[in-house]
């Protein structure tokens, strides 16, 4: 397993250092003057996967709404090697951010994020072979301006975390019960004092499995998240739990039991963590009979989780 | 537990193909750097002036999303001044929020995370921009 998180390093700096030398964080070249962001995580082959992309320019300002191409490129199965194959041309859609504006019309523009902000989610998708992978993505923003940004990304030959039809961790993970100080609990009570959304916290993976009922758990650490999705997600699980609160055990797993000594709760190490790496957020669900249903990474879509919620009702 | 993500491995592999910023470092401030703190540092001067809804809007617009970049790419190498900086911005958030803090209290949130923010980008070989002005350190 490390050999292959190793080989998976090594291969996505191969790939990253293509003829251009690009940088996330340098200026883009003429002709490619979008940073794309690959928000996914866990990407495998052979399996209907969700691709998302963030696109956004070096004065901080992101490209929402409407719909984007894609150009999807094989380059290599462990370094970008040979002419690049074009596997998928998709069409994006924009998936706001949960708690985001809707975007203003119908066709990609730039803005601040308080005009909007998201990924360009194409779902699903397959990748017939692991491998390293090049996303190509061109936005018109009308008026004859086209703009195109490209990332690299791994697919990996199996999915490293639960995926649908997995048998769900019977995790124990920390409540309000527990003891643990309570920033273990929910990274907010760092800064809050106290945690904000105890409903969250009351009952464990393990036991809402045991007494047979569907769970909607979401892994993330509002504060010290490395993705700005984390917030939103949980808040937006929050409102889900208000709504839809009879349907299902709604549980927040936090991240970490010390950011600052690099300590992950054993619960989310149990789900998530995989030789040293770990992304987050997630959010699964969990059938009343132990197996996931479904699982969303990073930027969860809403009327997914709702209609799987529904289906409970 | 070193605890890394892949996202972080990515940005620190494209980094290093511009040619090892701790080795060689590039003697100007990335643009996406430059322009969060450039935007921090603005927001600094409207919450200085009172208007912190203003401030608060700059900072979400300019600086918000970036600083979870940079807090990606830290917490490897630098896990207490990035944790400083993800506390930081959580207060500063929440005082934006609603009614909370005065005003004094949210200039110094602000000119905290600029001080975290540019430990950390130090730690990373990064090139920064000028000080903010109206940051006094």
């Amino acid at each position: 397993m490390r050999r292959r998180a190793l080989a998976l390093v090594a291969a996505v700096v191969l790939a990253a250092c293509g003829p251009d030398g690009r940088s996330g964080e340098g200026p883009a070249p003429p002709g490619t003057e979008l940073v794309a962001q690959v928000a996914s995580y866990d990407l495998a082959a052979d399996m209907d996967a969700r691709l998302m992309v963030g696109l956004l320019t070096t004065e901080n300002e992101f490209v929402s709404g409407g719909t984007v191409d894609m150009t999807i490129s094989f380059l290599g199965e462990t370094r970008a090697e040979g002419r690049p194959e074009v596997v998928h041309e998709v069409t994006g859609r924009f998936l706001p951010l949960p708690g985001s504006p809707e975007p203003k019309t119908d066709r990609p523009f730039l803005g601040p994020a308080s005009e909007g902000q998201g990924v360009y989610e194409v779902e699903p998708i397959r990748f017939d072979r692991p491998g390293i992978y090049e996303a190509e993505v061109t936005a018109d923003l009308g008026g004859g301006d086209v703009r195109s940004g490209t990332a690299a990304f791994q697919v990996l030959p199996e999915p490293l975390v639960p995926a649908p039809g997995d048998r769900a961790p019977r995790t124990e993970n920390l409540t309000v019960a527990s003891d643990a100080p309570p920033v273990a609990v929910d990274s907010r009570a760092e800064t809050g004092g106290r945690i904000p959304d105890p409903d969250l916290h009351r009952t464990t993976i393990a036991d809402a499995m045991a007494s047979g009922r569907p769970v909607l758990a979401v892994f993330a650490t509002p504060v010290y998240c490395v993705s700005r999705f984390c917030g939103p997600v949980t808040e937006m699980v929050e409102d889900l739990a208000d709504e839809h609160g009879g349907d299902a055990a709604f549980i927040h797993v936090e991240i970490w039991r010390d950011f600052q000594e690099q300590v992950v709760n054993r619960a989310a190490a149990e789900w998530l963590l995989h030789d040293g790496n770990l992304n987050e957020p997630w959010v699964f669900a969990i059938d009343a009979d132990g197996r996931i249903a479904a699982r969303w990474d990073n930027v969860a879509d809403r009327s997914e989780i709702e209609a799987w919620l529904e289906r409970l009702a | 537990m070193i605890l890394r993500t892949v996202p972080a491995l990515l940005v620190v592999a494209l980094a290093a193909c511009g040619g090892e910023p701790e080795a060689r470092p590039d003697p100007s401030p990335a643009p996406r750097l430059a322009a969060a703190l450039d935007g921090l540092c603005r927001a600094v001067g409207l919450a200085s002036e009172g208007d912190v809804d203003g401030a608060g809007r700059l900072f979400q617009d300019r600086t918000h999303a970036y600083l979870h970049e940079l807090a990606d790419r830290g917490s490897d190498a630098a896990p207490e001044p990035t944790g400083r900086l993800l506390e930081g911005k959580e207060r500063a958030e929440a005082a934006f929020a609603g009614p909370g803090p005065s005003d004094p209290v949210i200039v110094q949130y602000l000119v905290d995370i600029d001080q975290a923010a540019r430990e950390v980008a130090r730690e990373l070989g990064m090139a920064l921009p000028p000080p903010c002005r109206g940051v006094v350190a």
